[in-house]
């Protein structure tokens, strides 16, 4: 028997070495974490699109706004600007002072484009051209510096995005289209907490976005308004918005 | 034969250890991964540069042009001081974009390419893979024009046509008409940076077309800001 010169040593620890390597990289290895998350995407519904708010009044027939939570003074607000509707001398809205929306942005019936990425879903508005930013990795710090829009943190729950907004400053409204035309005046405070639930429909043509509103230095308790949307067909586009360049009423 | 034979080893585990880690690779036909918060190096100062060598080809109509157009900016920037004034809210042109000491995104999806401006909150679509827009057919003319896009290999490749005379390509007033067109190349030269040149024609101003370049870096942890020019306000990351 003549003996084989080469030793199986080395042999094998190559053989064995290429094995662990293959495997690592082969569809038979067990699926990773960015796979699972993968998966679990690919369950949810697809946001990117332009989107427009289906309108109607948001309280339904409760144009005075009987079922909204007011405390005294945000109540007197909002009554005062019924009767300046009434009057002729409506309240004037941030939308047609150039000046950011907040919450209300969510309310206007122009088109809205959804756009999604790993880390941000970018709500992008047709009026003012404004952007939303929600981050979808990060938890919320325990303060915030106050601003126009507030700061947005997003989660899945299922196929239902989960989106918490703090940090709100108190020049802008909640809406000011209870009662279209002329403009109302539904205040906020810096202590505004958002939270929209946002559901698609099975068809994935419409999404239905339920706000509650938690400002315990506005409301008397956390209050509810749901907005619908609707997908416009695939050519269409967010316009050119210069606010500047709109005949606007700047009356002060 | 024992010599040969470790060598052989080694090479099989070297390729095979290195397939393993190279995988995942980026595939060869996706693009750079673009996202994140990208600020221009330098500031203004290299696109202002180059814009001040641009009105050495501006044609006899360009320079009477830019006669009105320096006196109209002149003009808005002394009314803008006063605060109600919105047009400080208006976007500048879309080359000094290009030169601002402000942040940018630009988030790259298959359709569409989106560059967000801190500065004036300005937004440019660009719908990727269509035919530039003809001016005669645009459903409007914007000061930003109207823009597509597609990938060269690593260069995002931006066209804008369908601009409106309305804007300034510079702080000064260089004008900028319907017959305006440029092409940007953005490409990534760096992990976390950024190559970007504009090239700017317009028959009617310039009597030949002129090109600004700069360079961008991406912060990572940096965020964009909100920037509020509406009546009465001016909030932004620099006067807070």
């Amino acid at each position: 028997m003549i003996r084989n010169a080469i030793s199986t040593r080395p042999v094998r620890a190559w053989l064995l070495s290429s094995v662990v390597a293959l495997g690592l990289s082969s569809p038979l290895a067990l699926p990773t974490a960015a796979q699972a998350a993968e998966a679990a995407a690919a369950t949810r519904p697809k946001l990117d699109g332009v989107w427009r708010n289906r309108g109607g009044r948001p309280l339904g027939d409760d144009m005075t706004a009987k079922s909204i939570p007011f405390q005294p003074w945000s109540r007197a607000l909002f009554d005062k600007s019924l009767a300046d509707n009434a009057a002729g001398t409506p309240y004037n809205a941030n939308r047609e002072r150039c000046l950011p929306q907040g919450v209300d942005i969510m309310f206007v019936r122009y088109n809205t484009q959804l756009i999604e990425t790993p880390k941000i879903i970018y709500i992008l508005s047709e009026w003012g051209n404004e952007v939303r930013r929600v981050f979808m990795d990060q938890t919320p710090p325990k303060t915030f510096k106050p601003s126009w829009n507030g700061h947005s943190y997003g989660r899945w729950e299922g196929s239902t995005l989960v989106i918490d907004t703090y940090g709100f400053n108190a020049r802008t409204n909640i809406t000011t289209d209870i009662l279209p035309p002329g403009r109302t005046n539904l205040t906020h405070t810096d202590k505004l907490h958002l939270t929209e639930r946002l559901t698609w429909s099975a068809d994935g043509k419409s999404f239905r976005n339920e706000l509650t509103f938690d400002d315990p230095g506005a409301f008397t308790k956390p209050w509810t308004n749901v907005q619908n949307y609707d997908l416009q067909t695939p050519d269409t586009k967010i316009f050119e918005f210069v606010c500047a360049d709109s005949p606007l009423d700047l009356n002060g | 034969m024992m010599r040969e034979f470790g060598r052989c080893s080694a090479l099989m585990l070297l390729s095979v250890a290195a397939l393993a880690a190279g995988a995942p690779a980026r595939a060869a036909d996706s693009p750079p991964d673009l996202s994140g918060v990208w600020w221009l190096d330098g500031g203004a100062k290299p696109a202002l540069q180059g814009l001040a060598a641009a009105r050495q080809k501006l044609s006899a109509q360009g320079r009477a042009r830019f006669v009105e157009t320096k006196a109209e900016k002149a003009s808005i920037d002394a009314k803008v001081k006063d605060l109600t004034d919105v047009r400080k809210c208006v976007p500048p042109g879309v080359t000094r974009l290009w030169g601002l000491p402000f942040p940018f995104e630009i988030v790259a999806k298959p359709d569409v390419t989106v560059l967000l401006f801190e500065h004036t909150h300005s937004l440019r679509f660009a719908y990727m893979n269509q035919p530039r827009v003809d001016p005669e057919q645009a459903v409007s003319l914007n000061r930003l024009g109207s823009s597509v896009g597609r990938w060269e290999g690593d260069t995002l490749v931006i066209e804008t046509t369908a601009f409106s005379n309305l804007g300034f390509l510079d702080e000064e007033g260089l004008p900028q008409g319907e017959k305006l067109e440029t092409v940007e190349r953005i490409r990534p030269i760096g992990p976390n940076k950024l190559s970007i040149s504009i090239e700017v024609k317009d028959p009617e101003f310039y009597s030949e077309p002129w090109t600004l370049n700069v360079t961008a870096t991406r912060r990572p942890g940096s965020t964009i800001e909100e920037y509020v020019c509406g009546y009465g306000v001016l909030e932004t990351r620099y006067t807070k």
